[in-house]
């Protein structure tokens, strides 16, 4: 323990640990877009988004049809203050423009002739700009948005009997997995969460995995280069002890960049939460447009699992940054093996973590991305396995 | 020289330099199939080129005999047609005031202001001797369908400036921290001809990194002009309509600072290359013998570039925001707008190489500090 305990503050040497930080902030303000949340031009909506936490607050985390009312409640006090704001407004009650169906038709008209006069701005402005207006208009906007998907019918609350005729219906073309499980999903209540908050998780983890990796090599590749450099290696291996050390080395480097890792995604939940965005966190899992998703747990507990998961991804990858640091005479061939070898363990983290458990007409393969991140720990901890046997054996 | 050759022979005998060039070169070739260099695109490139040719390289005077039987020559022909109102209604100054709108970037003082406005004063007489001459009416693959000019010069030579710069960087770093990972410095140090070696060795380091880089160049870009033949058009002028390719603040054709080819663009094309190169060399070397660790100084050099592609634009709306667009990853944004009228603040001619000169006083400056350090270092 003592062993191990020394080997971490050996790894967690301060230099490695300020590149790692500063790389970290740079990495943030270039890719993750939870920092500018909500004003990320690449994920459209955001901003209409930003409000729906009102929405999750006053009719709940998911909505049935029985429960429908509620929000049916919620758009009649919305239009009631909308209408009220846009009768107030002196430039558009002139224009008799005093509802929001006459709004909502100007609003298409002007934009769609994208115009530039002053009725028009005016009218833009009530949604473009931070105000009671654009409040009312985004939830009023999210909300028609869902009564389209409730006048659909089929998506969710369908009831036992008509659910098993859905497949056929609406999705002959899918995969027979998915024509066998939708009965089972559209039976399931709306969810409150966007659409949007999802694909802003699943773009930031799919960057994150990134991240995450280029860290681990950052912080483990040089450790054995520098063992190797300071020629201690036939020391460690001249006695039994010594060479059972390289498995209390590994160790330590597990444990280290198993605490940076944790910290860098605790930073994300953190910074997640400062944005208001934890609401959600008790919303089923699957997002409002669609109920694709194998497992039936709040999108709180789906967060935890998903990150746990790049948790493990990136512990299999500590297994690599190892042997690449046994097998490199020194920093440069370590730079020059790492990079390859992290472009393909990125590759394949963005591949595997993208929106796990949710799936498409296409999946054939039930829940594979747990499967495939057990395939990756498997395959990674045999590697370790056969490295460390030939440790204790190998004739120095 | 001896001692030179013996420090390049060191490096290109070591197995893992070659072997990083050929997994960058399988990468490139890779991204080429998928876009490019598959049966059907190779075809539809061959086809194209043919059509290109034989419709007539100068639009003005097009082949009477064409003809266009083909689904490829209709829309070449399609094109042609489509791109000759592209100069009509140019106007520079109306493209300056579309940018400053697209990106909301209004200089905050007179003197800058008058700086992009004459900029664009120059790019209007520029336009205006386009115009004269029929410089914009020669035959190449259209830029709206093809895309060609965008894939060369900004996908491909983005990632070919990553990889040359990381061979550049490894090739520098390994021969100049070579005497401390194998602890040869107390033997090499305390002679004359020892503490003079560093220079040999980043000589040496660089031209290694430059015999990778023109490896993995010449068989990218050969790979490219293979799959994209250029038989005909290297003397087709790159401000052609035909050429003109959507980018985000606006469809209007390359606006060159001066009149180029496409054959003495891509040639200084290179040239920019092989400067950039030795910048980066130069830079690596200079940290180098400040830090003493080639680990750290591979880090810090990748975290310097990332850290100028944060600060780029600058948003001082003045004068500082020329100097801070005047940096190689500056170079690497714009790679596909090099000698072309494109972002807002580099708008004025040779910029490029102003963006060198800067660098390679600054890692020369860094040298310098870097190589007296070094000699005055004491071994304990």
């Amino acid at each position: 323990m003592r062993i191990i305990g020394k080997e971490c503050l050996k790894i967690l040497d301060l230099r490695r640990i300020s590149v790692i930080v500063i790389f970290t902030v740079m990495y943030y303000l270039l890719f993750i877009h939870l920092d500018t949340y909500p004003h990320i031009p690449t994920l459209g909506g955001m901003t209409e988004t930003s409000y729906v936490p009102e929405l999750v607050r006053d009719v709940g985390p998911s909505l049935s049809r029985d429960q429908w009312y509620l929000l049916e409640e919620k758009r009649r006090t919305l239009l009631a203050e909308i209408n009220e704001i846009l009768s107030s407004h002196p430039a558009l009650a002139e224009a008799g423009i005093d509802t929001y169906d006459k709004w909502k038709e100007a609003y298409h008209a002007l934009f769609l002739a994208s115009e530039t006069s002053t009725l028009a701005t005016h009218v833009m402005s009530l949604y473009t700009q931070e105000g009671p207006a654009q409040r009312c208009l985004s939830l009023l906007s999210y909300i028609d948005d869902l009564n389209e998907i409730y006048e659909m019918g089929f998506l969710f609350s369908v009831p036992p009997s008509e659910a098993a005729s859905i497949a056929e219906e609406h999705w002959s073309y899918a995969s027979p997995l998915y024509k066998k499980v939708i009965p089972l999903f559209c039976q399931r209540d709306l969810s409150m969460l966007p659409l949007t908050i999802s694909t802003l998780l699943w773009t930031d983890m799919r960057h994150m995995i990134i991240l995450l990796i280029i860290c681990s090599l950052i912080l483990l590749v040089p450790c054995q280069i520098q063992e190797r450099l300071c020629e201690v290696i036939p020391l460690y291996a001249a006695t039994h002890t010594g060479r059972r050390i390289f498995t209390k080395q590994f160790a330590a480097q597990l444990l280290s960049c198993g605490i940076v890792t944790l910290v860098q995604l605790l930073i994300y939940v953190g910074i997640y939460i400062s944005k208001g965005l934890a609401v959600y966190w008790n919303c089923p899992a699957w997002p409002a447009e669609f109920n694709t998703f194998w497992l039936d747990i709040t999108f709180g507990t789906y967060m935890a699992i998903y990150l746990s998961m790049m948790w493990l991804f990136v512990m299999g990858n500590t297994v690599l940054a190892y042997c690449i640091g046994r097998c490199s005479g020194n920093y440069i061939v370590g730079i020059a093996i790492s990079i390859p070898i992290g472009g393909i363990v990125c590759f394949l983290g963005r591949k595997l973590l993208f929106a796990p458990f949710a799936f498409t007409e296409y999946v054939r393969v039930p829940l594979w991305e747990p499967l495939g991140l057990l395939l990756w720990l498997a395959l990674t901890g045999l590697l370790l396995k056969t490295v460390l046997k030939r440790d204790k054996r190998r004739n120095l | 020289m001896r001692i030179l050759i013996k420090e390049f022979l060191k490096i290109i005998k070591h197995p893992v330099m070659w072997g990083l060039t050929a997994i960058f070169l399988g990468y490139n070739l890779l991204v080429f199939y998928e876009y490019i260099g598959n049966k059907n695109a190779i075809e539809y490139y061959h086809e194209l080129h043919d059509t290109i040719l034989a419709y007539g390289i100068n639009l003005n005077h097009p082949n009477p005999d064409f003809n266009a039987v083909t689904p490829i020559a209709e829309s070449y022909v399609e094109s042609v047609e489509r791109s000759r109102t592209l100069y009509d209604n140019l106007d520079m100054a109306a493209i300056l005031e579309q940018k400053q709108r697209h990106w909301n970037y209004y200089p905050i003082t007179a003197a800058y202001e008058n700086f992009l406005r004459d900029n664009y004063d120059k790019l209007q007489k520029r336009l205006e001797e386009i115009r004269s001459t029929d410089e914009a009416d020669y035959g190449f693959y259209p830029g709206n369908t093809a895309g060609i000019h965008s894939f060369l010069y900004s996908k491909t030579l983005k990632m070919l400036m990553l990889e040359m710069a990381v061979l550049m960087m490894l090739s520098v770093l390994y021969l100049t921290d070579y005497e401390r990972i194998h602890k040869t410095q107390d033997i090499v140090l305390p002679t004359r001809t020892g503490k003079t070696i560093m220079c040999r060795k980043i000589f040496a380091g660089i031209c290694a990194g430059f015999l990778f880089q023109t490896l993995l160049a010449a068989v990218s870009f050969g790979t490219f002009f293979h799959c994209v033949p250029f038989r005909g058009l290297w003397k087709v002028p790159v401000s052609t309509a035909l050429a003109a390719e959507k980018r985000s603040y606006g469809y209007y054709p390359f606006i060159t600072f001066r009149r180029m080819s496409m054959g003495s663009y891509f040639a200084l094309t290179l040239v920019m290359l092989v400067l950039l190169s030795i910048v980066i060399g130069l830079l690596t070397a200079a940290v180098q013998l400040l830090l003493q660790n080639s680990y750290f100084t591979f880090l810090l050099k990748a975290m310097l570039y990332l850290f100028l592609f944060l600060i780029v634009p600058g948003n001082f709306y003045s004068f500082p925001d020329i100097l801070i667009c005047l940096n190689p990853s500056a170079l690497w944004i714009t790679s596909g707008c090099w000698f072309i009228e494109n972002e807002l603040i580099l708008s004025f001619g040779g910029n490029e190489f102003w963006c060198i000169g800067l660098w390679a006083v600054l890692s020369t400056f860094l040298l310098m500090l870097g190589k007296r350090r070094y000699i005055r270092r004491e071994l304990l």
